[in-house]
C-alpha cells in the first residue's frame, strides 16, 4: 500500500497548491490608491457585457466614451445574458475578473462587494452627494461604495393605445389602483373580441411568470418595512396581491402561469404581437419594443407606458410607488495604476450625465435624470412620448426588488417556491407563505 | 512515466518470485494509468477532495473559507426543501433506472439482430440525446400542456379528467421520467451494444448446436457475458440518475413548488443563486454518499456474482 | 442481474473449436424455420419499430418544420405542423446572422481533441486496471468511480481556480483538459476489456509478449465497437456542453456552438424560427459522426482468430 500513501502526499500537496491560488486570488484592497489619470497614456480597459449584438448599450457606452478619451480604448468582453452571474462568479473567484463589469442587481452587488474583487468607488460617490439628478445610496455598504449606478430602471404599465381605442375602454389615466386595472381588463376581455381580436389568444393584460411580477409590487407598495415583514418571515402583506393575480388568472384576462411558465412565453411577443393589451413590465422593454417596431419584429401600434397601478388598500404617497433595481458598474480590485485611474474615470462617466445622454439616445433608461438626458431619450425615433409616459417614465418612487441583508438570498429562493406553488394552485396562499416562513426559520435565514 | 515503460521485455513467465511479479505488474499497471490518472488527479480529484472541506466551512466562493463545524449539516437535518428534494431524487431514480435500463436493453438486443434498416433504427433511437435539449423540451412542454397539449387531447378521449402534468405536483414527476426515459434509452442502448458485440459469435452457435432456444441463450450467454457491461451501464445509470438536473432546469425548473426539485439542481440553486458554497458542498456530498452507497452495493454484489 | 450463472471459460472453449461453427447467423431468433407465426411477429415488430421512431423522432421533426415557419407561426395556438409559407431561406440567413461558421469550427475542434484523449488515455488506464493485477488497483479505481458520483456545480469553482491559477481560463487548452480525463471512459473502457477472455493475455504472456504489446495486438483490435461507443459518446457530450465553455471561454473567436446558440437565443427571442434552425444546424455533424461511428457495430467479433 505504499502507493497510497504516496497519492496522499500527492493530493495533500495539490490542495495545498489550490488553496494558495485561492488566497492569491484574493487580491489586495485598493482603496485610497487614487492614480492621477495620465489622458495621454495608451490604456486599455475590458468591459464586460451580454448578448453584445442585441444589447447596444456596452458598446454605445465604450464608442462614446472613446470620443471623449481618445486614449483609453474600452474592449469588450461578450457574456452570456443568462448565466452572467455564473460566469463573474467564476472570474472574481479566480481573480480574472474584466477591468469594468456590470452588476445586475443589488442582492449580487453585496456578495460580490464583499468579495474583495471589487475597487473601492468611494470617491466618485463622494462627487454625486449633491446632485439630485442621481441617486448612488442604494450602494452603500459600511459607508463605502463598490459600484456605481448607470442604469436605472422601474416597473410601469405598458399599454396597447390601439386595442384600447378599438375596444372603446379608457386607457389608463395615471391614477389607477390595481382595482382599476382589474376592470379595465374586465372590460377589455369583454369587448376585443367585438373589435376583431381573436377571442382565443388575445388577452387583456400579460403578466409576466416571474416572482417579481407580483412579489416586487407588494413589497414596495405595502409599506416597505422589511425588518418586520420580509426578513420576520412575515408575508401576509404578499396575500392581497395574489389574491388578485389568481383571479386575473381564473377569468382568463392573462395566459395562465402555468402555460407561460412551461411553454416559455416571450412577454415582448405577447405585446408586440398585439396578443396583450397591457403589460406590467420594466422601462427596459420600451427600448426593446422600439427596436422591434423598427425592424418588423414587432407589429406597427401606438403604445405608451403608464405609471403602475397602486395599491387599492392602502393611500400611497403622492408619487407612484413602483420597484426596480439599479445597474451598477464595479471595478476591478486586480488592477492598478494608470489602468485603474481610467476604470474609474469610464465608471464616473458612464455614470455621470455623459453616459446618461449616450444610453438615453438608444432608449435605454440611465440613472443620471438631468433635462437633457430626458430630451434625449423621449427625442427617440419610434419612442411614446405623451405627456403620461413621460410622466411614467420619471416621477416614481421607486424601491429595490428584494431587500438586501443577511439571508435575502434564501428567502427569495424559497418565496420563488411558493410562488410557483401558488400560481399553479397546488397550495393554498396561506399554506405557500407558512412553508416559505418555516424553510426561512430552519435554514437560519430568519432569526426569531 | 512515460508510455514505453511496459515495452521493458517481460521475463519469461513462472521463474520469478511473486514478489517480483507483483512489482512488475505494479510499474505496468502504473505505466498504463498514468497519462490519464495525472490529468485526473489535477483536475478532478483535487477539486472534489477540497470539496470535502467546503461542505464544512461558509463560502461564498471568494476569499477564505470560514471553518463552521457541523453547523451545515445539523442545517442539512432541519431543511424541508433539501428533503423534499431528495425524496423528489429518490422517487425519479427508482422509475427511471429499471425503466430506462430494460428498454435500453431490448432495443440494444434488437438492432443487434440481422434486421433491415437497423442502422437507420439504431440513429433513430440515437436521436432524441442528440436532439438540443432546450428544444425537446420545449416540444415536450407543448405535448404535455394540459389543455391544448396532444397528450391531453388523446386521453381526452378516454377520460374526463387527464392529468395537468406540469401544472400539478403529482403528475410533474412522471412527465420528467418519461421525456428523460425517451432521451436516455437510445445512448445506454449505444453501450450495450457495443457490449454485446463483444460477446464471441462462437458461443451462440456452440449452444445452438446444443439445441438452446432464443430464450435460454438470452439468459445462459448474453446476459451472463454482458455482466462487465451491464454493471457499467447500472453503474452510470444510477449515478446519473441521481445527479440529474439539465432535464428539470429546462422543463420544470423544479416546480410547480418543489415537485420536481432535484438533489443537483439544489446544490445549483444553493451556489450560485444563493452563493452558498459551504452549504451546497454539504449537499452535493449527500448526494455522493446516496451514490455510492448504491454503487458500493452493486460492486459488492457483482464481484459476489463474478465469484 | 440474473440467477443463470454460466462457465464462461467452458463455453468460450467449445466456441473457440472451428469445427463448431456451422452458419453465419449471430443471433438466436433468425435460426428457426420461418413460420407463418414468426411473420406475423416480424410485421407486428416492425410496425412497432416504425411507432417508436415516430415517438423518437417528433420533437426532432417538429424543430425542423419550424426551423421554415414564418415566426409567429412557431408557438402558436392551437398547435399546428405544417408552416404556411415555407421559409427555406433561413438555413441560408443563419450563416450571415451569425457566428456559425466560427461555433462550428470550434466545437469540432473542441470534440476531436477531447474525444481523441479520451479514448487514448481512457483506454491505456483501462487496460491496466482491467488486465494487469498490482495492489492497491481496486482501491484506485474505485477513486475513479467515485468522482464520478459528486455533481460538477459543486466543485466547479475549485476547478476553475485551479485553471485560473496557471492561466489557463478563456483558452482552447480550459475545455481539452476539462474533459479529457474524466472517469467514465476509464471505466466504460475498463468494463469491455473484462469482457475479453483473461485467457487471451495471459496465453500471449506466456508467448512473451510484453504489455504494450498484449495491449497493442490482441486488447486494441478486439474493442473496435466499444472505442466506438466510447468516441461517440464523447463527442456528443463535448459537443452538446454549455456549462464548460460557459464557465471558462469569454473570448468571441472561441465561442462554442451551445453556448453560441444559447447568445443567439438571448438575441433573437423573438425570432424562434431562426434558434430553430441553428438547433437544427447543430445537430446534423453529431448524425455525421454517429452514422461513421456506429458502422463498427455491424461486425460481430470473432476472438477465435486470435487464439492462433
Amino acid at each position: 500500500m505504499k502507493f497510497n500513501h504516496t497519492l496522499k502526499a500527492a493530493t495533500a500537496a495539490f490542495a495545498a497548491v489550490v488553496m494558495s491560488a485561492g488566497l492569491a486570488a484574493c487580491g489586495s484592497d485598493s482603496a485610497g490608491k487614487t492614480e492621477a489619470l495620465d489622458e495621454n497614456a495608451k490604456t486599455t480597459i475590458t468591459f464586460a457585457g451580454w448578448s453584445l449584438d442585441s444589447t447596444p448599450e456596452f458598446k454605445t457606452l465604450a464608442d462614446a466614451f472613446n470620443k471623449e478619451h481618445k486614449n483609453i480604448t474600452v474592449e469588450l468582453k461578450e457574456y452570456s445574458a443568462d448565466d452572467y452571474d455564473t460566469q463573474l462568479t467564476g472570474d472574481i473567484s479566480g481573480g480574472s475578473q474584466p477591468d469594468v463589469f456590470p452588476i445586475k442587481n443589488l442582492q449580487k452587488y453585496k456578495t460580490y462587494a464583499e468579495s474583495e474583487g471589487l475597487a473601492d468607488l468611494s470617491d466618485i460617490a463622494a462627487e454625486y452627494a449633491d446632485d439630485d439628478n442621481i441617486d448612488v445610496s442604494n450602494y452603500e455598504l459600511d459607508g463605502k461604495y463598490y459600484a456605481m449606478p448607470y442604469r436605472q430602471d422601474s416597473w410601469v404599465l405598458f399599454y396597447n393605445k390601439d386595442m384600447f381605442d378599438k375596444a372603446g375602454v379608457a386607457a389608463p389615466d395615471g391614477t389607477w389602483t390595481w382595482d382599476d386595472y382589474t376592470k379595465a381588463a374586465e372590460e377589455l376581455k369583454e369587448k376585443l373580441p367585438a373589435a376583431g381580436y381573436d377571442a382565443n389568444s388575445v388577452y387583456p393584460t400579460y403578466q409576466h411568470n416571474w416572482q417579481s411580477v407580483v412579489q416586487g409590487f407588494a413589497l414596495a407598495q405595502t409599506g416597505y418595512d422589511v425588518d418586520n415583514t420580509f426578513f420576520k418571515g412575515d408575508f401576509s402583506y404578499l396575500k392581497p396581491y395574489y389574491e388578485r393575480a389568481l383571479k386575473w388568472q381564473d377569468e382568463g384576462l392573462t395566459i395562465d402561469w402555468n402555460t407561460s411558465n412551461s411553454t416559455k412565453v416571450q412577454y415582448q411577443a405577447q405585446f408586440g404581437t398585439q396578443k396583450a393589451a397591457m403589460l406590467p413590465m420594466g422601462t427596459w422593454f420600451a427600448a426593446t419594443l422600439v427596436s422591434q417596431q423598427a425592424s418588423g419584429d414587432a407589429e406597427d401600434f401606438t403604445w405608451g407606458m403608464a405609471p403602475i397601478p397602486q395599491n387599492p388598500d392602502e393611500s400611497s404617497s403622492d408619487k407612484p410607488v413602483t420597484f426596480g433595481d439599479p445597474t451598477g458598474l464595479a471595478v476591478s480590485s486586480q488592477i492598478d495604476g494608470q489602468k485603474l485611474a481610467a476604470a474609474k474615470e469610464f465608471v464616473k462617466w458612464a455614470s455621470g450625465e455623459g453616459g446618461a445622454k449616450a444610453l438615453a439616445a438608444i432608449a435605454t433608461t440611465p440613472a443620471y435624470f438631468s433635462d437633457a438626458v430626458v430630451d434625449a431619450y423621449f427625442g427617440v425615433d419610434g419612442m411614446a412620448s405623451d405627456d403620461l409616459t413621460k410622466q411614467a417614465w420619471q416621477e416614481h418612487d421607486t424601491k429595490p426588488e428584494n431587500p438586501v441583508g443577511e439571508g435575502s438570498d434564501t428567502i427569495i429562493s424559497l418565496l420563488k417556491d411558493a410562488h410557483s406553488s401558488i400560481m399553479t394552485k397546488t397550495s393554498s396562499i396561506d399554506d405557500a407563505l407558512a412553508a416559505a416562513k418555516q424553510n426561512a426559520i430552519d435554514q437560519g435565514a430568519i432569526i426569531e | 512515466m512515460s508510455v514505453s515503460s511496459p515495452k521493458t521485455k517481460a521475463p519469461k513467465g513462472g521463474k520469478l518470485t511473486a514478489k517480483a511479479i507483483t512489482r512488475r505488474n505494479t510499474i505496468h499497471g502504473l505505466g498504463f494509468i498514468a497519462p490519464n490518472f495525472i490529468g485526473f488527479i489535477f483536475l478532478i480529484l483535487v477539486p472534489v477532495l477540497v470539496l470535502f472541506y467546503i461542505a464544512n466551512t461558509k463560502w461564498s466562493a471568494f476569499g477564505d473559507p470560514k471553518w463552521t463545524g457541523l453547523l451545515n449539516w445539523r442545517r442539512l437535518f432541519k431543511d424541508d426543501v433539501f428533503r423534499a428534494a431528495f425524496v423528489n431524487t429518490i422517487v425519479y431514480s427508482v422509475v427511471h433506472i429499471p425503466l430506462t435500463l430494460a428498454i435500453a436493453f431490448a432495443l440494444a438486443v434488437l438492432l443487434n439482430s440481422k434486421l433491415k434498416f437497423r442502422s437507420f433504427f439504431r440513429t433513430v433511437a440515437f436521436f432524441p440525446y442528440v436532439t438540443s435539449i432546450v428544444a425537446a423540451a420545449q416540444v415536450w412542454n407543448m405535448l404535455f400542456d394540459a389543455k391544448s397539449g396532444v397528450i391531453n387531447q388523446f386521453l381526452g378521449l378516454f377520460t374526463d379528467n387527464p392529468p395537468a402534468w406540469l401544472g400539478s405536483t403529482t403528475w410533474a414527476m412522471p412527465a420528467v421520467i418519461i421525456v428523460a426515459t425517451w432521451r436516455e434509452v437510445g445512448y445506454y442502448m449505444i453501450l450495450l451494444l457495443a457490449g454485446l458485440q463483444t460477446i464471441p459469435t462462437e458461443l451462440y452457435e456452440a449452444s445452438s448446436i446444443d439445441g438452446a432456444n432464443g430464450w435460454k441463450q438470452f439468459w445462459k450467454i448474453t446476459v451472463p457475458c454482458m455482466r462487465p457491461t451491464l454493471f457499467f451501464v447500472l453503474v452510470t445509470l444510477t449515478i446519473g440518475s441521481f445527479k440529474i438536473l439539465d432535464l428539470t432546469l429546462v422543463m420544470t425548473n423544479g416546480g410547480p413548488g418543489t415537485a420536481t426539485l432535484v438533489l443537483a439542481q439544489y446544490v445549483y440553486r444553493v451556489a450560485f443563486e444563493r452563493s452558498d458554497f459551504g452549504y451546497a458542498s454539504t449537499v452535493s456530498l449527500t448526494l455522493f454518499a446516496l451514490c455510492m452507497v448504491v454503487t458500493l452495493i452493486q460492486f459488492w454484489y457483482n464481484n459476489r456474482k463474478e465469484k | 442481474m440474473t440467477a443463470a450463472t454460466v462457465d464462461f471459460t467452458a463455453l468460450a472453449g467449445k466456441g473457440a473449436n472451428p469445427a463448431n461453427r456451422p452458419s453465419t447467423s449471430d443471433i438466436p431468433w433468425n435460426k428457426q424455420k420461418t413460420s407463418p407465426l414468426k411473420i406475423v411477429g416480424t410485421v407486428i415488430g416492425y410496425l412497432g419499430m416504425l411507432c417508436l421512431t415516430i415517438f423518437m423522432v417528433l420533437p426532432f421533426v417538429w424543430m425542423f418544420l419550424a426551423a421554415v415557419k414564418p415566426n409567429n407561426e412557431v408557438f402558436m395556438v392551437p398547435f399546428k405542423w405544417l408552416p404556411s409559407v415555407w421559409h427555406w431561406e433561413n438555413y441560408i440567413n443563419i450563416w450571415t446572422d451569425s457566428n456559425m461558421l466560427t461555433w462550428l469550427g470550434n466545437t469540432v475542434f473542441f470534440a476531436f481533441c477531447v474525444t481523441f484523449l479520451q479514448v487514448f488515455t481512457g483506454s491505456f488506464a483501462a487496460y491496466g486496471f482491467s488486465k494487469i493485477k498490482f495492489p492497491g488497483r481496486n482501491v484506485l479505481f474505485l477513486i475513479y468511480i467515485a468522482t464520478m458520483a459528486v455533481p460538477w456545480q459543486a466543485y466547479m469553482i475549485p476547478q476553475y481556480k485551479i485553471l485560473s491559477s496557471i492561466h489557463l481560463t478563456d483558452t482552447r487548452w480550459s475545455i481539452i483538459l476539462l474533459q479529457a480525463f474524466g472517469a467514465f471512459g476509464v471505466f466504460m473502457m475498463k468494463q469491455f476489456y473484462d469482457t475479453i477472455p483473461e485467457e487471451l493475455s495471459e496465453a500471449a504472456r506466456l508467448d512473451g509478449l510484453s504489455e504494450w504489446g498484449i495491449y497493442r495486438r490482441i486488447v486494441l483490435p478486439l474493442s473496435g465497437p466499444s472505442i466506438a461507443a466510447l468516441g461517440i459518446i464523447t463527442f456528443t457530450n463535448t459537443w452538446n456542453d454549455y456549462m464548460g465553455p460557459l464557465m471558462y471561454l469569454r473570448s468571441p473567436s472561441l465561442q462554442t456552438i451551445q453556448l453560441g446558440l444559447k447568445t443567439f437565443i438571448s438575441q433573437n427571442s423573438a425570432n424562434y424560427a431562426m434558434v430553430m434552425t441553428g438547433s437544427v444546424m447543430s445537430v446534423l455533424p453529431i448524425l455525421i459522426v454517429f452514422l461513421i461511428g456506429q458502422k463498427q457495430f455491424v461486425e460481430g467479433i470473432a476472438t477465435s482468430g486470435m487464439k492462433g
